[in-house]
């Protein structure tokens, strides 16, 4: 096969797993329970203080009701330690808003710890993250204040890395609560399929469509998410 | 739904598990080596290119993770003319490498040694006395590029400097090397289009 050709092959599979994407996202749109477009729209930046140690900031913004509304906003400061090459640690405190049923912005905390194992066979690339997390509801002054509720979270992504450009991946995420009165195990599913349009060493997007999946609820309520982040080197 | 959930759950799983056993079974050198068990490689080497028929053997020995360890060459009628010996660390990362004249008298090792990232840092060569003959540092930036290659002689002197460049999509745009006293005396430039 001629380099052209090669060229041309590559290029339509890109666009055919674009296409496929489009098509799961307007399907899933139009038998989604909340009936309307949900995005994510986030942005990441991180620097690496030396080999081992980095810090990040980053701010997402989750709209609903096609996009007409901020349903939770969030900015989340983090330090990171690389352990080895294929694993690393982080610590992240978020500072959340979340749009409540009576429409106001609710005040939450979460912190959280990572560790995040990743390894590369080829082309692919498999990656495990968990995640600890501590969430409280309010500031602790306030009345509404509630907490903490604690969970565990283990994220499978599987990644394949067509170019340096391109890079589809599909991921699965079980929520497990810590200290919850009547769930146990995994009360929540997150999958994902998405890919990562790599511009540069320092700037890369991250496009995905998510379904989250909630368990032992009276009333389940599936989320369709469609969200872009972008990320940043400095 | 939980069950179409699982049913598709199982079809990921089997697909990463074929996807993982395709790629074993095209690995190349050491996976290949240890996957078949092979402990020696011996060869017969025939060169009448000149002429005269020149004959040598090779005896290449490896590890049960397929890494080279020992490395002979003999003459045709057997005899050692020199020998290679390697020693790697758990990870698989060569540390140390010994060459041998045909009487089995150390003649030369390099010891390498690496970050914790597996990244190798620094390269000693010593000679059959034990006496360091040059010392190579290398130098990465916090993404991990290769940005400086320092070699210094047994006395510690700077005796070379390399220096890397990279671009924004990190191909290597130049190399330069310089002389003990700074003087440029080699240089290679890219340039990509995208």
């Amino acid at each position: 096969m001629g380099f052209n050709s090669e060229v041309l092959v590559r290029s339509g599979c890109i666009k055919a797993v674009i296409l496929t994407i489009i098509l799961i996202v307007q399907a899933s749109i139009l038998r989604s329970q909340q009936k309307d477009f949900q995005g994510m729209f986030g942005l990441r930046a991180s620097h690496n203080l030396n080999q081992s140690w980095s810090i990040s900031f980053a701010t997402q913004a989750l709209l609903n009701q096609n996009l007409a509304e901020l349903w939770i906003a969030n900015a989340d400061v983090g330090i990171g330690y690389r352990i080895t090459a294929d694993l690393k640690a982080e610590l992240h405190y978020r500072a959340i808003k979340f749009r409540t049923l009576d429409n106001e912005y609710q005040n939450r905390s979460l912190f959280y710890s990572t560790l995040t194992y990743s390894k590369t066979l080829g082309r692919f690339s498999f990656s495990l993250r968990n995640r600890a997390q501590l969430l409280v509801y309010e500031n602790h002054y306030n009345d509404a204040f509630k907490g903490p509720i604690l969970y565990n979270r283990d994220r499978l992504t599987i990644k394949y890395k067509v170019n340096y450009y391109w890079s589809p991946y599909v991921s699965a995420e079980a929520f497990v609560p810590l200290n919850h009165t009547r769930r146990s195990g995994i009360d929540q599913w997150r999958f994902a399929a998405g890919f990562v349009r790599t511009f540069s060493d320092r700037f890369s997007v991250d496009i995905r469509y998510q379904i989250q999946y909630p368990l032992q609820r009276t009333t389940r309520h599936i989320n369709y998410l469609t969200a872009v982040n972008c990320y940043i080197k400095f | 739904m939980n069950q179409a959930i699982s049913k598709y759950l199982r079809i990921a799983l089997l697909l990463v598990v074929a996807q993982c056993l395709a790629f074993i079974s095209i690995a190349q050198g050491p996976k290949q080596i240890a996957a078949r068990k092979i402990k020696t490689v011996c060869t017969k080497i025939v060169d009448i290119r000149k002429g005269e028929a020149l004959v040598k053997y090779t005896i290449s020995s490896y590890d049960k993770k397929g890494r080279l360890i020992e490395f002979k060459e003999l003459n045709a009628d057997s005899l050692v003319i020199v020998s290679e010996k390697f020693a790697y660390n758990r990870k698989g990362e060569l540390l140390e490498h010994q060459e041998f004249d045909s009487k089995g008298n150390l003649t030369k090792r390099i010891a390498t040694t690496y970050n914790k990232f597996g990244k190798e840092i620094s390269e000693e060569e010593f000679d059959g006395s034990g006496k360091l003959i040059q010392k190579t540092e290398i130098i990465y930036d916090n993404d991990m590029n290769r940005m400086q290659e320092r070699i210094t002689d047994s006395s510690g002197k700077l005796a070379k400097h390399t220096l890397y460049e990279y671009d924004s999509k990190g191909m290597l745009l130049s190399r330069k090397s310089f002389n003990s006293v700074g003087e440029l005396i080699y240089e290679k430039a890219n340039t990509y289009t995208y």
